[in-house]
């Protein structure tokens, strides 16, 4: 922002300098343009506004969602226990791995901390081991932010050993915009709106990883859990 | 007096206005400068604060229009004590004028330019917008008061000129006094303040004129508010007018 500010100087300075240096003196006509081109501008940007790229936007969520978020936070881990991630409401599955294997041990290396990893035997032996993170919303004052906050992992596959590597922790930005401030009394005594309640829910997340019928899990490490299809 | 025509109040007025806006188109130059000034401040004074989610950090910039909207109240208020100045009002010598002539054009002027001011400063709300896009281009956008529906553009333009209009007259008064003595413009404000000291400090001062702006500003009919913001309006100028109405007209 500083260097915008100092741009801004430097901009302002040099068309003073050039305007003595020249001598150009600044007539009427210079100034109905500006106030055109100006005019111009701010009747366009409601429309422009209109033509940006939604990807960097972040939904904000009702309460019907933040309510299905909690639930699905709650339950994620014990529907994949039972075979069936998916089965929530407000579970998605974000990312999917598929690497063929030969052999019939499987290591599985690395603990990355509140992610659980999930194991289930497929009925087939089609030699392919099929990896998926689930993951529930995170909300942030009514914002579903899950699509900023990076992937809590990567995953990497060599000589029938798949290993889970935490990546290094980003921050996520968001600008938020203040409603339009002289507009805003009058119009909330028109249409009433609540206060963005202020609600903080990290959503969960669970590795789930289907093996070939035919494949053991390797010296298993004790925080590896099992599908359990006879559980409740 | 001789005269070929007989001269409208109406049609000096007119004419007067129509002069007085063309030759002061500088500014509205300066309203551009001041709205886009408005915007850099908006941006650049953003509050930001920070949460720690696990070990992902978060951080939320709030920016809002108000910056915009007060240095163009700003600007409304300067421009109309120099519009009491004499170079501005000697170019009321270009007519047949005299002093209703002189202060109803102004009034007009006034009007025209807080319209603008406010329509610039509603839609500058909007570029502000557009402009924080690029300039947070890492940001994610939280997907609330992005976009400003038709009916809070036009609330937010007839509320901020409304705003516009009372800077102006409350500057006009200002100049008003400033022209008709320099004594009165020294003594007035020494008066307020021995009139805060004795008469219980001031709070009840400031509280006294938080009651005068609340009267308008948390008004929450539209309506209303365009009434109450007229009235004070009127009322202030009317003021202004009384006192420069026994002047000559070479002292307007």
């Amino acid at each position: 922002m500083i260097v915008l500010w100092l741009l801004g100087l430097a901009w302002f300075g040099l068309t003073v300098y050039a305007v003595g240096k020249l001598g150009v003196s600044v007539t009427r006509q210079h100034l109905q343009w500006l106030l055109i081109g100006h005019l111009i501008t701010l009747l366009v940007s409601p429309f422009a506004l209109h033509l940006l790229p939604t990807e960097r936007f972040a939904p904000i969520v009702d309460a019907a969602t933040l309510s299905d978020a909690r639930v699905a936070n709650r339950e994620l881990l014990q529907s994949a226990l039972r075979g069936r991630p998916s089965s929530v409401t407000g579970v998605h599955r974000t990312r999917e791995w598929r690497f063929p294997m030969s052999g019939l041990a499987l290591t599985v290396i690395g603990a990355v901390p509140q992610l659980p990893v999930v194991i289930e035997h497929k009925t087939g032996r089609d030699g392919i081991v099929e990896v998926a993170l689930y993951r529930t919303p995170s909300i942030q004052d009514m914002v579903d932010i899950s699509r900023q906050i990076p992937l809590p992992v990567e995953l990497s596959f060599s000589v029938n050993a798949l290993t889970v590597v935490q990546p290094v922790a980003r921050g996520a930005h968001f600008l938020r915009f203040s409603p339009d401030a002289p507009a805003q009394a009058l119009l909330l005594a028109l249409e009433p709106q609540g206060v963005l309640p202020s609600v903080s829910l990290r959503g969960a997340q669970v590795l789930y990883i289907r093996i070939p019928a035919n494949v053991e899990i390797k010296d298993p490490d004790p925080s590896l859990l099992f599908v359990d299809r006879e559980g409740p | 007096m001789m005269y070929l025509a007989k001269p409208s109040l109406w049609r000096i007025v007119k004419a007067q206005y129509a002069f007085k806006l063309k030759a002061h188109i500088g500014v509205f130059a300066s309203l551009v400068a001041v709205n886009l000034l408005g915007i850099a401040l908006s941006l650049s004074f953003s509050s930001q604060f920070g949460i720690s989610m696990g070990q992902i950090w978060l951080s939320m910039r709030s920016i809002s229009n108000e910056a915009v909207l007060w240095v163009t109240v700003l600007w409304a208020f300067v421009v109309a004590v120099l519009l009491t100045t004499k170079d501005y009002s000697d170019l009321d010598f270009t007519f047949v004028s005299n002093c209703i002539s002189h202060n109803l054009s102004n009034a007009v002027l006034l009007i025209t330019w807080s319209i603008a001011a406010g329509t610039f400063a509603a839609l500058g709300a909007v570029l502000l917008r557009l402009v924080a896009f690029f300039v947070f281009p890492d940001d994610a956008i939280v997907a609330q008061n992005v976009f400003l529906a038709p009916l809070e553009l036009v609330v937010g333009a007839a509320v901020s000129s409304m705003y516009m209009l009372l800077a102006g007259c409350i500057g006009y008064l200002g100049g008003k006094l400033m022209q008709a003595g320099s004594l009165l413009a020294l003594l007035t404000p020494l008066f307020a303040l021995a009139f805060a000291m004795l008469g219980g400090g001031g709070e009840d001062v400031l509280r006294g004129v938080q009651s005068i702006t609340g009267f308008i500003m948390h008004e929450t009919s539209l309506l209303l508010f365009v009434a109450k913001s007229l009235g004070t309006a009127g009322l202030i100028f009317g003021l202004a007018f009384l006192l420069s109405h026994d002047t000559e007209v070479k002292r307007q």
